[in-house]
């Protein structure tokens, strides 16, 4: 009966295979981490230079059809109530207050500087207003 | 972009420690994956990040051993892998050590009685006789306690001695 030494004596005799050629070849030179600056330095200042540089390509560039908005110069305006109407009456710092629903219209007129195009531009809005109610 | 990049500097110490110690290495790679290609891949990311983490010198032989095993589960060693995997140990052995014609019938029966050890054992035997761990070092490797080690240790001793008592009674 063989003992425990005998056995690892024996198993140390089979020695392991050699590594295969391809993973040798694939192990020849050692792996080279790169320094911190090319790591980390480097990559922020090649993102730097290329916003540098589309921000540099992009005014220069022609305005492509429907692509960027055009200039545009607002020529009138204004704002006009069309209805106005109390809708409640409440008490409130000791003294009543109506609160008015309002409507409003509001326009602008305005041109594209490069076509001289003409845009008109039309909306209605509610606002509640709180008006004190005049005691005589 | 790759923050890897090989050329030569250092790669004599590389190359010495390849020669010293990768043969080991790659046993072990091939005791936990499920096929040659799986050791190979295994074997060279564990070695390239084992080696980065020491800043270029020469790790330490459990670190490497240690990232050799969680590449190996990375890779997705489960159980039932595993159980089908130990079906082709066996008959994958016989690559995994050198020839030897003077002794060949003592280490064939040896190399097979290898391959049927369990897993578990297998690994406590590599880590002890070709790794030349200690017992603590072997137990906090592969996460159980110095007597669970010894004792698979001693089990595959075991096996292996009654293998070798059917061949020389």
């Amino acid at each position: 009966m063989k003992d425990d030494l005998e056995i690892e004596s024996m198993l140390r005799d089979l020695r392991p295979q050699q590594l295969p050629a391809d993973l040798r070849t694939r192990m020849k030179e050692p792996p080279v981490r790169t320094d911190r600056w090319k790591r980390v330095v480097a990559p922020a200042v090649l993102a730097a230079a290329a916003v540098w540089v589309v921000s540099l390509i992009l005014p220069s560039m022609p305005p492509r059809a429907g692509g960027t908005l055009e200039p545009v110069t607002i020529l009138q305006q204004q704002s006009s109530l069309i209805d106005s109407r109390v809708i409640a009456v409440i008490q409130g710092d000791g003294q009543a207050w109506e609160v008015m629903d309002q409507e409003w219209l509001d326009e602008e007129l305005a041109i594209c500087s490069s076509s001289s195009v003409q845009v008109r531009f039309t909306a209605t809005r509610r606002e509640l207003v709180y008006q004190p109610v005049p005691y005589y | 972009m790759s923050l890897l990049s090989f050329s030569s500097p250092g790669s004599s110490r590389w190359k010495a420690w390849l020669d010293a110690h990768g043969e080991m290495f790659f046993l072990y790679s091939r005791q936990q994956t499920r096929s040659e290609a799986d050791a190979k891949d295994v074997f060279q990311d564990a070695l390239v990040e084992a080696w980065q983490k020491t800043d270029r010198r020469i790790p330490d032989k459990a670190l490497v051993f240690a990232t050799i095993r969680r590449r190996a589960i990375d890779l997705g060693r489960s159980t039932d892998r595993r159980s089908k995997r130990e079906q082709l140990v066996a008959a994958d052995l016989d690559n995994w050590f050198v020839s030897d014609f003077a002794k060949e019938d003592t280490r064939r029966f040896l190399k097979n009685a290898l391959g049927e050890l369990p897993d578990l054992q297998r690994e406590v035997l590599i880590l002890r006789v070709w790794g030349d761990l200690s017992f603590p070092a072997i137990a906090n490797l592969t996460n159980v306690t110095v007597a669970t080690a010894t004792s698979r240790y001693r089990y595959a001793l075991e096996r292996l001695r009654d293998s070798l008592a059917e061949l020389k009674p």
